[in-house]
């Protein structure tokens, strides 16, 4: 009996100083609210932490847990004039167990927060509540929560270290490390891939995602280094439904010496050339309208008519011209889209993003700077036919003449509007539109801004030698935007930016549907590379599988065809190809065989995936496999 | 039968050309021996819906859902509904939660659950087939074999029963969504809880 009471005032004894304490014992871990100095200073930022002490083979986990666990977690309770900081978490240890994987620290770990105290705090001590919630596993799991409590003197002066200031000192060691890795993500139908530049290439790096759900975590990723770049392919988790803005990565090397916080943004899956949005285009070609009217050719015409509108009724006038405008530049733009559709179906490429269009539209731009540079007497003439036409052309409306002034001015109007053209070809029948619609308001805005307002009258500058300095300047627009062009042209066709490069060996031929059916058709086991010069992981299973050179020599080999279909450019034919495996993107790699099923692949390969796929493919045999297989 | 098998088949075959088990694709067919002695089949229960939850009685996570009554309500409310309630332990024999069929038929008793059957699977093959990485985690099959749901039992990752009613529990709001005649709003969800105890 003595012994029970005795037992049961230690166990009230025990849940008071519960209540109060810093620390607490749950069942396999001790845990423990710490400061970094003994006592806080006013005005300034000071570190503590929570101390977990698992007992031996156990563990907590990391701010992802994994596949399962749970992180850690502090709710404080401070007075005012307190505020408590995110954790900073040491870097993570990867724990197997079973088929799964969890992130975290089997041993002692110290999850430190910054607490910052307001100059203006005036107590003498400031009492820290936290409410922890914590899980410790071994294989099982047991949760655990406390509230526990610190109570620290506040002074003016310098804190002195705390007897726990030398496990501050340790867990800083572990802490992610200044970087400048600039990085980016792609995500495809099975794959998450990540490509870092940096001081990265020295080291063998773990890589931990800060988010579960983004990546498998049992399948270590793929890791190369390209060009300075690291790259890794991760399996793609089933619950990543909607890829994040923004993924946050850890990488450590192999003893941990190295520790760095990476944030990657999604990669742009678009060449350069596409980069210019719908938007922009629009408010160029609604600037170049407006620039139109101050070609030679166009500006007497628009002084004279705008004297002669100022007869009769002005505002329908106006309106009528703007619609002449309006209509005449629709007219060239459904030329334009029926031109284009024409094209398209006997199989011309209108796209900025094939090299000759390119070419072509660079050549016209420094032909048009030319011009332009040049003292053309063409203009001179065109502008003395266009005074002519308006001042014969006073009663015949001005609907008329608004069309009228878009044909007469085109001689000069051509080099933008050649421009516009260019763009819109390359472009949907409704961007088309847009941009031409934008281009006529431009155009015919000052006239019909006039007639309205007519005060407006007096701001048109006056003809005058200017125009032809003006139209010289021009010129240098015209060039810079060659010089654009060919830049563009350079990123296509240049060295860096073809695969047959680094992953088209000799033997590898080009994507055509033709030459798919051919080498079909012949016999042939046909291996189908759909890769992009900016899709990373097609960059990894090229280094991983591609290079290897048994499966090198087996493409080469008799009765087996590589074919590569490049999909840096953007491309109709191959974008095809890939939508009929409901794909919109690549990496994609199919094994064809006469009398088969086409043969889908992952889109993280290994080489020796690959050589069996091709070989069963080869023999006939009707192998069914999953990458889950043993290699047989 | 004939129509039985092929759809058996055409399961296998689904199953066979898709490594992993997704949402709006035929569920996984399977056979397992419930408690009773009595073998249960995916496919004997065509025409109804379907619920599957792993379980591990000894698993914090599993106790924070049965101890607060939440599983049990879930359980009386669909079971109710002429829905099947499959709970099923993949704990190993020697692991944390592998019970005998008189265990388990006392747990149900002793907890007031009411499952329409337990199903045991130590070897881990179902619980394999299906993913499934946590107890519990819980799948949702349509009466047409087609898997709607699968994931965490509710949206608030812990361990503490007082997160129970601030979650949203995503069984329940799948099958009302289901009975309802509309989609389900969330299809898929990180599962939380203890890692599965297989061999």
């Amino acid at each position: 009996m003595r012994l029970l009471t005795t037992l049961l005032i230690y166990f009230c004894l025990l849940l008071q100083a519960h209540a109060q304490s810093s620390e607490t014992e749950g069942p396999h871990i001790r845990v423990a609210l710490v400061s970094e100095q003994s006592q806080l200073q006013a005005g300034q930022t000071q570190w503590v932490g929570i101390r977990l002490q698992p007992e031996h083979h156990w563990h907590t986990y990391w701010r992802n847990p994994g596949d399962s666990g749970e992180a850690p977690s502090i709710n404080w309770t401070l007075p005012e004039g307190v505020t408590a900081g995110e954790i900073l978490w040491s870097a993570p240890q990867r724990i197997p167990v079973a088929h799964l994987v969890n992130f975290g620290y089997e041993g002692e770990s110290l999850l430190m927060v910054p607490l910052t105290i307001d100059k203006g705090y005036s107590a003498t001590s400031v009492p820290l509540k936290a409410s922890i919630s914590w899980l410790v596993c071994k294989e099982d799991c047991i949760p655990g929560w406390a509230d526990l409590m610190l109570q620290l003197p506040v002074t003016d002066t310098e804190g002195t270290p705390s007897e726990q200031a030398p496990l501050f000192e340790k867990a800083r060691s572990t802490h992610p490390m200044a970087n400048d890795i600039q990085g980016e993500f792609e995500v495809s139908s099975d794959a998450v891939s990540v490509s870092l530049v940096g001081d990265l290439a020295s080291d063998e790096w773990s890589i931990f995602p800060f988010v579960d759900g983004w990546v498998v975590h049992a399948q270590k990723p793929t890791i190369v280094t390209e060009d300075g770049r690291l790259l890794a392919s991760f399996t793609r988790s089933e619950y990543l439904l909607q890829p994040p803005a923004e993924m946050q990565w850890l990488l450590v090397n192999q003893d941990a010496s190295r520790v760095y916080e990476v944030s990657t943004r999604p990669a742009s899956l678009m060449p350069a050339s596409s980069d210019f949005s719908l938007a922009s285009a629009i408010l160029f070609a609604f600037v170049g309208g407006l620039i139109l009217n101050l070609m030679p050719c166009v500006l007497p015409v628009l002084g004279l008519k705008a004297i002669s509108l100022q007869k009769g009724d002005q505002r329908t006038q106006g309106l009528m011209y703007m619609a002449g405008v309006l209509l005449t530049f629709w007219l060239i733009a459904g030329l334009l889209i029926l031109l284009r559709h024409g094209g398209a179906s006997i199989g011309w490429g209108f796209q900025l993003q094939s090299p000759w269009v390119v070419g072509l539209l660079a050549a016209l731009f420094v032909a048009i700077g030319l011009a332009l540079l040049g003292d053309s007497k063409l203009f001179a003439r065109i502008s003395g036919t266009g005074q002519h036409l308006t001042e014969k052309d006073g009663a015949s409306g001005s609907f008329y003449t608004g069309a009228l002034a878009v044909v007469v001015a085109s001689p000069c109007t051509a080099p933008f509007m050649a421009a516009a053209l260019g763009y819109a070809l390359t472009q949907p029948a409704t961007t088309s539109f847009a941009i031409f619609t934008a281009l006529a308001l431009g155009f015919g805005l000052p006239l019909t801004a006039i007639s309205l307002f007519p005060r407006l009258h007096n701001w048109i500058p006056k003809p005058g030698p200017w125009m032809l300095r003006f139209k010289q300047a021009m010129a240098i627009p015209m060039f810079l935007t060659a010089a654009w062009l060919l830049w563009v042209l350079a990123g296509q066709t240049g060295f860096k930016s073809v695969p047959g490069q680094d992953s088209g060996p000799a033997f590898a031929v080009s994507y055509t549907e033709q030459q798919l059916q051919q080498a079909i058709a012949e016999g042939d086991t046909v291996l189908l590379n759909a890769t992009a010069d900016w899709c990373i992981t097609c960059k990894v299973n090229e280094q991983v599988a591609f290079r290897n050179e048994e499966l090198r020599t087996l493409l080469a080999s008799e009765g087996y065809t590589y074919l590569l279909a490049d999909w840096t450019n953007r491309d109709e034919a191959i974008l095809n190809l890939l939508t009929g495996f409901e794909r919109s993107g690549v990496p994609l790699y199919v094994i064809y065989k006469q009398g088969r099923k086409p043969k889908l692949l992952p889109q993280i390969l290994t080489a020796d995936l690959v050589l069996r796929e091709l070989r069963a493919a080869h023999a006939g045999a009707a192998i069914e496999s999953s990458p889950g297989q043993p290699d047989s | 039968m004939k129509k039985l098998s092929l759809f058996l088949c055409s399961l296998a075959l689904a199953f066979s050309a898709h490594a992993k088990v997704e949402v709006d694709q035929p569920a996984p067919a399977f056979s397992l021996t419930a408690t009773d002695g009595k073998t249960v089949s995916l496919a004997d229960h065509k025409g109804k819906y379907v619920v599957l939850e792993w379980t591990n009685h000894l698993c914090p996570y599993v106790q924070k859902h049965y101890e607060s009554g939440n599983m049990q309500g879930l359980q009386k409310k669909f079971t109710g509904k002429d829905i099947v309630w499959l709970s099923v332990i993949s704990s190993s024999p020697g692991k944390q939660g592998h019970v005998s069929p008189e265990e388990a038929d006392q747990l149900t008793q002793s907890r007031n659950a009411t499952p329409s059957a337990v199903l045991l699977d130590p070897e881990g093959t179902v619980g394999q087939l299906y993913g499934a990485r946590t107890t519990p985690h819980m799948y949702i099959i349509d009466p047409e074999g087609t898997l709607r749901y699968a994931g965490a039992i509710d949206s608030i990752k812990s361990a503490n029963p007082a997160d129970i009613p601030k979650a949203t529990n995503y069984v329940d709001q799948g099958l009302g969504e289901l009975l309802a005649g509309e989609d389900v709003s969330v299809k898929a969800s990180r599962p939380y809880g203890c890692s599965v105890k297989y061999k």
